[in-house]
């Protein structure tokens, strides 16, 4: 299926090249990186970044000797005893990895997401909660969202991954608030 | 391990009873695994019903003790401590009700106090019973938490001088007159101890106008006092200074301005009393024409006689 879709992306692309009558001015240089680009940004918008990723990884997977891509996740957390909210957000969005299909553009649009949010808490940094505020707002209207293209997913992914550090390092917190104070108190 | 023991007991009995009924084996079999399956299930209910620890129910009393003591204590003080750093202080910093709290450590906001309520119950009750606990404490035992900037200020205001009558000041000011070379800032210091002898002078007299001279003992006068100390003290290590002159120059302003409100002082502090003596004078002369005792204008008819 992926082949066939490549294909006609390639059949495409060489039937409005044929139909330009400016292609007799071009150098063969010229063309194959107009060709080149054309086929990358077609790549992109498949989740690889360039076509020899894309055409590496289909042979992979056809051979059954790369497992299955993943969405990024904050699964590897570092462990590292954090003191404030921003502390614990910033730790956990450390080493976001971008597996094969969910780069190109579906990682354009997480890393958008991720970096917006991370410079809002910047601003924010003694209160997360004003962040916690906008960010649902945020994914409440786009959830709602039909038509998603690949940099919207990523988009709307990064926005869930974003959520998701701020209600961790909210709950490690509270955590921590409620031992020293059930210590105090007893 | 007991449910194991009553699963071991429970084959046993099975199987006697298979014994017993005579090799109905499939019938039985049906029977023990039927039952087997209802006592499981019975012993999960019971392991799974963790004994639910009932939430502190609050009268509607409490909620509002609580409610008006935090609107008291936060009228004073941004945030309420309950242990080191850790403290609550309304999200918009005013407080109107128990959802407006939110949690803080330091500096940083954690989380609103409800969504403690809702992980944290037993943190959040213990919480709930420090406030009434603070709520019925007598106002003179809660604890307010004194900004420095103010106590900075009062200790500022005690190192200067104040006196409670004129004479001492006129003394003080003399003193530093003495010490002062430029000549239009010792007239000026002249004038104003003219003026503050006429002050004393109508207090002597009219002892219910101190009253009105609290400013000028308490304000004026002491800050005139710092600024005359301090002119001294610049004038004897930084005369080359270049804003020496130009402070210079205004303390000969602010002296001029001080003598016009001496004097403007020394006409009011006994206004009451001209108005009282004026009003006499009208009513004894009211009285003396009514009484027929006097012409209308008895000065005309001296003017006119004079005249001739």
């Amino acid at each position: 299926m992926g082949n066939k879709q490549n294909n006609e992306n390639l059949d495409r692309l060489l039937e409005e090249y044929l139909k330009d009558s400016g292609l007799q001015n071009k150098t063969l240089n010229e063309f194959g990186k107009t060709v080149l680009e054309s086929v990358n940004t077609a790549a992109n918008s498949h989740g690889y970044d360039s076509i020899s990723e894309m055409i590496n990884d289909e042979i992979a997977m056809g051979l059954n000797v790369k497992e299955k891509p993943k969405k990024p996740s904050l699964d590897s957390l570092n462990n590292r005893e954090c003191h404030t909210r921003y502390d614990y957000f910033m730790e956990t969005l450390n080493g976001v990895e971008y597996d094969s299909r969910y780069r190109g553009h579906y990682k354009s649009g997480h890393l958008e997401a991720l970096d917006k949010y991370i410079d809002r808490v910047e601003l924010n940094r003694d209160n997360l909660t004003i962040v916690d505020k906008m960010l649902h707002q945020e994914l409440s209207v786009l959830r709602k969202e039909r038509n998603q293209s690949l940099y919207l997913q990523g988009y709307i992914d990064g926005l869930k991954m974003v959520d998701k550090a701020l209600r961790k390092s909210k709950n490690e917190m509270m955590k921590q608030v409620y031992q020293t104070v059930m210590a105090a108190l007893q | 391990m007991n449910k194991t023991e009553n699963d071991n007991k429970l084959l046993i009995l099975f199987i006697i009873l298979t014994v017993i009924s005579g090799g109905g084996f499939f019938p039985v079999l049906f029977i023990y695994v039927l039952f087997k399956y209802v006592l499981n299930a019975d012993s999960k209910k019971t392991t799974n019903t963790k004994p639910q620890k009932t939430e502190r129910f609050y009268t509607q009393k409490e909620k509002e003790e609580i409610n008006q003591c935090l609107k008291e204590h936060f009228k004073t003080n941004d945030r309420l401590i309950i242990t080191g750093d850790i403290s609550l202080r309304p999200q918009k910093g005013r407080y109107t009700n128990l959802r407006d709290l939110y949690v803080y450590q330091g500096e940083d906001c954690i989380s609103a106090l409800d969504e403690f309520k809702r992980k944290y119950n037993d943190m959040y009750e213990q919480v709930m019973d420090l406030m009434i606990q603070y709520a019925n404490l007598p106002k003179s035992e809660k604890i307010v938490v004194q900004k420095e900037e103010p106590v900075k200020e009062t200790k500022e205001e005690q190192t200067k001088i104040e006196y409670t009558n004129c004479s001492d000041y006129i003394d003080r000011i003399n003193a530093l007159n003495t010490e002062i070379e430029q000549e239009e800032i010792t007239n000026g210091l002249y004038q104003v101890c003219a003026y503050l002898k006429q002050i004393e002078m109508i207090e002597q007299n009219f002892p219910k106008s101190h009253d009105k001279l609290t400013k000028v003992y308490q304000y004026y006068l002491p800050i005139l006092v710092g600024i005359l100390e301090d002119y001294k003290q610049l004038s004897g290590s930084a005369k080359s200074h270049e804003e020496f002159q130009q402070a210079e120059d205004k303390l000969i302003k602010t002296i001029i301005l001080i003598n016009e409100a001496l004097k403007t002082i020394t006409t009011t502090i006994c206004q009451e009393e001209f108005m009282s003596l004026n009003a006499n004078m009208s009513t004894l002369e009211m009285l003396l024409r009514k009484d027929g005792l006097i012409d209308e204008n008895p000065f005309a008819k001296e003017v006119s006689t004079n005249g001739k």
